[in-house]
């Protein structure tokens, strides 16, 4: 091969390498011995821009509701009720005996003058009932009773998929949660993005799920992060952090750090520490950063590049002010 | 060996001579050869030694532009800038010192490409990541110690 032609080849391969982009937002130039090259900035998988706007929301202002029905979270606002149903409703909610509740809520439904909404709304309450006697059983009857009829109000709809699913997460399998309930906890807080139990239990749910197992940690941690954020658009307030870590000790069973599943524990400490960052609780974030690095020097954990990304992702997030 | 491992600079030059000391044992005429193999060698040094003094001058005029308004062709063209012109002195250098009588076809430019291994190579790749600017640079870079050793035969270039 003579030189003219080694010389064009040469060129050839010149423009197609030039021609590929590797350029991306916020580069800065950077000198490596004889090329200035373009050194990107570290790839982050948590949005900077979503956790900001939480930090200066801070703890108000938020349309998302405590409540176990969506009736106690404000919904409808212009209902009204006859006074003897208050009465059926109130004594059902005060007495200790589930049959005399349940019997209690079943007069109210017995009667030919409740709308769709206010049937609707007592037939919620009284499969919050059985849940509030720990009775799964009829929990589960009640809710297969009524269904979710295409008529149902979505706040009432969005009750019924969130207690489906926790009723089914006790002895689902991590394939369950993926597969079903996960799915139907997004499908509750579509049909009411007020609700934070459901918002909660999305987060509870991925840990269950073991989401990350099925994914690479950058995208793992994207995905989770973004159902904390969903979670957090609540404020960022001690009350929901506390909200958060109590609903997950409870399901859990075991504080974090003496959790048996240790890279689930890894997972909780990370929601605590980017938690911790939008409520700008500066010590608990230094701290629970340092945890997460140190989680990230034992192989035993098997989620080590989760931690060290995680740490990395706490330490960029913490320089937002 | 990985290309990493040539960006161990003084292994990459040890390695080049050894190379090039191969090459002119292997030549007809072993004086003659040393000759043109230590000017080449001189030549690629001047190279590498204006190129690395150019550095600092490039940093100074892209310091304040930011990297997104240069696409790949402009990084590309920042890089080739330094290696052009420090390559032009060494060019020059090579051209004025050619040797009185002719090498033999490819020993020169064997010559400069073992230079150009040892003492350019270590200097681009951006620290064994060989993007793809750093490609075009070493291609850029392969041509440019062709050329050299085509320029240091004596008489002119692509008669012989």
């Amino acid at each position: 091969m003579t030189a003219p032609k080694l010389a064009w080849l040469a060129i050839a391969y010149v423009l197609v390498m030039a021609a590929r982009p590797v350029v991306a937002d916020e580069a800065k130039w950077v000198r490596i011995g004889l090329e200035w090259s373009v050194q990107l900035p570290p790839p982050q998988f948590v949005d900077p821009i979503r956790v900001k706007q939480q930090m200066a929301a801070g703890c108000g202002g938020s349309s998302i509701k405590f409540g176990d029905t969506a009736v106690m979270r404000g919904w409808p606002s212009d209902i009204t009720w006859p006074l003897e149903i208050r009465k059926l409703a109130a004594s059902a909610a005060l007495v200790d005996e589930a049959d005399l509740a349940y019997s209690l809520l079943d007069q109210v439904l017995d009667r030919t003058d409740l709308d769709a909404v206010q049937r609707g709304i007592i037939e919620n309450q009284l499969i919050l009932t059985a849940l509030q006697f720990n009775d799964p059983v009829e929990a589960s009857r009640l809710l297969s009773l009524y269904g979710k009829p295409t008529t149902l109000p979505a706040p009432l709809t969005s009750d019924r998929l969130f207690w489906e699913a926790i009723l089914n997460g006790k002895a689902a399998s991590p394939k369950q949660w993926q597969s079903e309930l996960l799915p139907k906890l997004d499908a509750a807080m579509d049909a009411d993005p007020s609700s934070f139990q459901v918002r909660a239990w999305r987060v509870i749910g991925w840990l269950e799920a073991e989401g990350w197992n099925d994914m690479a940690c950058g995208d793992a941690i994207s995905v989770f992060s973004k159902t904390l954020l969903d979670m957090s658009d609540a404020g960022a307030c001690p009350l929901m952090i506390s909200h958060f870590a109590h609903a997950s000790d409870l399901h859990f069973g075991t504080e974090v750090h003496f959790n048996s599943m240790a890279s689930q524990a890894i997972w909780r400490q990370f929601a605590t520490a980017l938690l911790a960052v939008i409520a700008k609780d500066h010590q608990t974030v230094a701290r629970l950063r340092q945890t997460l690095s140190e989680m990230s020097g034992n192989n035993v954990l098997g989620q080590t590049e989760c931690a060290e990304q995680m740490a990395i992702e706490i330490r960029l997030l913490e320089q937002i002010e | 060996m990985t290309l990493q491992t040539w960006h161990s600079p003084l292994l990459a030059a040890t390695a080049a001579a050894l190379c090039v000391l191969g090459l002119v044992l292997l030549a007809p005429q072993p004086r003659a050869a040393m000759h043109v193999a230590l000017r080449l060698g001189l030549a690629s040094l001047v190279w590498v030694g204006l190129w690395t003094l150019a550095m600092p001058l490039v940093g100074v005029l892209i310091e304040r532009r930011s990297p997104d308004n240069f696409g790949p062709w402009g990084i590309l063209a920042i890089n080739l800038m330094p290696a052009l012109g420090s390559w032009l002195p060494a060019a020059i250098l090579v051209r004025a010192t050619r040797a009185s009588r002719r090498q033999r076809g490819g020993f020169a430019t064997l010559c400069a490409l073992f230079w150009a291994a040892g003492l350019v190579l270590p200097g681009i790749g951006q620290g064994g990541d060989w993007a793809a600017q750093s490609q075009g640079l070493l291609a850029c870079c392969a041509l440019l110690a062709v050329m050299l050793g085509l320029l240091s035969r004596a008489g002119r270039i692509g008669v012989h």
